[in-house]
């Protein structure tokens, strides 16, 4: 059985030069089974490996290594060949070329990053900068992020479920649904990982685009006159988010991409 | 004056031939099941259809002096208090009909929908359905909101439901059925929807000849060449598309039609239409000097910028668009555009001049994005922060001459044929981005 890895690099902690002093190279199992991951860096494909260490995943499948750069730091955007092989459940790799990002973490400024070392480290528990999370924010933040709009969605046509079949219990929990998602979900999300304006707005229209679509579906499928204005709110909100995102020069996601692939942070 | 025409405008429609032609309506359609009411049927169908009649030649009436008084000149047209009060009133009509003819019609789709529970529902909501699509109509009487875009969204979307839109959004759902259904039998056809004005716009067969868009509705077709002639930034993440992009370019007039046909109905635009092709027939300068065309052609326009090139079609003010004027801030910086062609600034204005058989180098390594949003913010991974097209959109006839690498920031380009070139340059930094047209001769 094989299992899908996703890779990235993240620079941290930069020096008075902007150059990042540490390399994270992070990533996430997207399917399948593995619970240790064996990662190495090279400068280009086929160059000397640099760095090389393992990490366990954790429930979420999420991994990291750190490497220190105090010899030689590097320039945030260096591209670099990172390889990530799983050695423990199924089997797959990855080895690609990624350009090292250096995304702050919220609140500015980068923290000192937990374990080092040219075994890397694993998860990662970071108290510095009151981040909350045992996950770093590279992990943690499209994550919750992305999961904020995933749960918004689902109650979202729970709702317009409701209103086709004219059910006011479902009805009812699903708005309860949408508020605790707003007030858990999008709270911690914005809350600690303070993403784009562009993509909180961003998140919430594709919410309202797949919403309008769905709701065409269930007009179909259960036709009445509340269906109409389902889909009349629904489409508005859509139209008012994309005039606010085009007025401010935002992406604007597209109905078609997929939740792995939104950007959220 | 707006105001004040409107309200006119609303209650003449109210008391003499809209509310007449509702009650006739409403009668028709609710007596027409029930013995022995059917009998009375075609007198209310008749009542309806004389109302509608009356309100096409108050249509007419107003359309014409709102015309009569506002002379086309290019550039932003400055338009009178008459003129204004006469638009009101169309306005005012339009929304006494959505009003009206709402609250007669949305029980009987309920009906249809759903025996009893459906018309139970229907009662309740119709009046809701009602309210809320005349208020809608009327507020664009007010110049703040109709350049507002949540408010441009709000109108576009419940376009759809308000009846006298239908006509047209039927008509323009027929069209694009025919296209779509020409693509199963490999025509061309291809779609694209532009969620702010709740539009859907087409290109493709039946009519991919010459350049021309119309709007149905909400419908919108383009011709193919029209798609290819006018290339705008589409697209985000790591790919810059050209195609046609709304908001920009002449789609963004077709959605000044869609917002047209909203705020003053399917009898407004039949009356304009017809008074664009007599116009376009007998002006040189063509349809755009239609009065009804001055209201669509706004929405192109950044409303009040006075600096707005005066060699632009007339137009009226009435519409925007969702777009921040250049410099302004936003939550994205535009990229900086920094290329050149041959050493020649491709915002320069002026012709390159060429050698046949000579490679001229394409440089745009000097493009950048102050901000590095979003393409510095995808996850996962980093790229570079703009992404760039070289494309020739013009050649002499018998060249074959390309771009070397349409998607590389150099490149080079060499002319096969002498002649006259043209090259199109985008940039994007991901979501927004600029397009450049050079002219280029070869010798």
């Amino acid at each position: 059985m094989a299992c899908v890895i996703e890779v990235a690099a993240n620079g941290e902690a930069l020096d008075s030069a902007d150059l990042a002093t540490v390399l994270l190279i992070y990533g996430r199992i997207t399917s399948g089974n593995c619970t240790r991951v064996r990662c190495r860096v090279r400068l280009f494909a086929g160059a000397p490996v640099m760095f090389s260490g393992e990490a366990d995943t954790d429930s979420n499948g999420t991994w990291s290594c750190h490497f220190p750069l105090t010899v030689a730091p590097l320039a945030c955007g260096t591209p670099l060949w990172v390889e990530a092989q799983c050695i423990s459940g199924d089997n797959c790799s990855v080895a690609q070329t990624v350009y090292m990002q250096c995304k702050l973490r919220p609140g500015g400024g980068g923290g000192n990053p937990p374990g080092g070392g040219n075994n890397g480290g694993g998860n990662g528990n970071d108290d510095d900068d009151g981040w909350q999370w045992p996950w770093p924010p590279e992990i943690f933040c499209p994550t919750i992020g992305r999961l904020f709009t995933q749960t918004l969605l689902i109650s979202v046509i729970a709702l317009l479920g409701g209103v086709a079949l004219l059910n006011n219990a479902v009805i009812l929990g699903a708005l309860a649904a949408i508020g605790a998602c707003f007030a858990v979900f999008f709270g911690i999300w914005t809350w600690f990982c303070q993403p784009h304006i562009c993509y909180v707005i961003g998140a919430i229209l594709w919410v309202a685009k797949r919403g309008t679509i769905a709701a065409l579906v269930l007009l179909v499928i259960s036709p009445n006159v509340a269906m109409f204005m389902a889909i009349w709110g629904m489409g508005t909100i859509a139209g008012v988010l994309t005039g606010w995102l085009r007025r401010r020069r935002c992406p604007i996601p597209s109905l078609r991409t997929p939740i792995n692939q939104l950007p959220v942070w | 004056m707006l105001l004040f025409g409107g309200i006119v405008g609303f209650l003449a429609a109210f008391f003499l031939f809209v509310g007449p032609a509702a009650v006739s309506l409403a009668a028709a359609v609710g007596t027409s099941t029930v013995w022995p009411f059917q009998v009375f049927s075609p007198v209310f169908a008749i009542g309806f259809a004389g109302g509608l009649i009356v309100q096409l030649l108050v249509v007419l009436l107003l359309y014409a002096l709102a015309a009569i008084v506002t002379p086309a000149v290019q550039g932003r047209v400055t338009t009178n208090l008459f003129e204004e009060w006469c638009r009101g009133a169309l306005i005012g009509i339009n929304a006494c009909a959505n009003f009206l003819y709402a609250a007669a019609l949305y029980p009987a789709i309920g009906f249809l929908l759903g025996a009893q529970p459906g018309l139970a529902l229907a009662l309740v909501l119709a009046p809701f359905y009602a309210t809320a699509l005349g208020v809608i109509n009327f507020l664009c009487v007010f110049p703040g909101l109709t350049r507002n875009f949540a408010f441009e969204a709000t109108l576009g979307w419940s376009s759809w439901f308000m009846p006298m839109g239908w006509p047209l959004h039927l008509l323009g759902f027929i069209v694009f059925l025919i296209g779509l259904i020409a693509s199963w039998f490999g025509r061309p056809f291809a779609a694209l929807g532009d969620w702010w004005p709740g539009n859907i716009a087409r290109h493709g067969w039946l009519f991919n000849f010459g350049r021309a868009a119309f709007t149905l509705g909400n419908f919108t077709t383009v011709s193919a060449s029209l798609r290819r002639a006018t290339p705008a930034i589409v697209g985000t993440g790591t790919n810059v598309g050209v195609g046609f992009g709304t908001a920009l370019g002449i789609v963004s007039h077709e959605v000044g039609h869609s917002m047209v046909v909203a705020a003053f109905g399917t009898l407004f635009t039949i009356v304009g239409y017809i008074h664009e092709r007599i116009v376009s027939l007998i002006s040189p300068a063509g349809g755009g000097h239609a009065y009804f065309e001055f209201l669509c052609e706004g929405i192109r326009r950044v409303s009040g910028d006075s600096s707005t090139p005066a060699d632009s079609n007339p137009w009226i003010p009435m519409w925007a668009p969702p777009v921040t004027l250049a410099g302004t801030s936003g939550a994205n910086a535009l990229p900086l555009v920094d290329a050149t062609i041959d050493g020649v600034a491709v915002d320069a204005g002026v012709v390159v001049p060429l050698t046949v058989g000579t490679a001229v180098d394409l440089d745009a390594s000097g493009c950048s994005d102050p901000d590095d949003f979003p393409m510095g913010n995808i996850s996962p991974g980093n790229i570079p922060s703009v992404r760039v097209r070289w494309r020739v959109t013009t050649r002499p006839t018998g060249s074959a001459a390309a771009i070397a690498n349409a998607t590389s920031l150099t490149t080079t380009f060499t002319a096969d044929v002498a002649g006259a070139y043209q090259i199109t340059f985008a940039v994007t930094d991901g979501a927004e981005g600029e397009v450049h047209t050079v002219d280029l001769t070869a010798v």
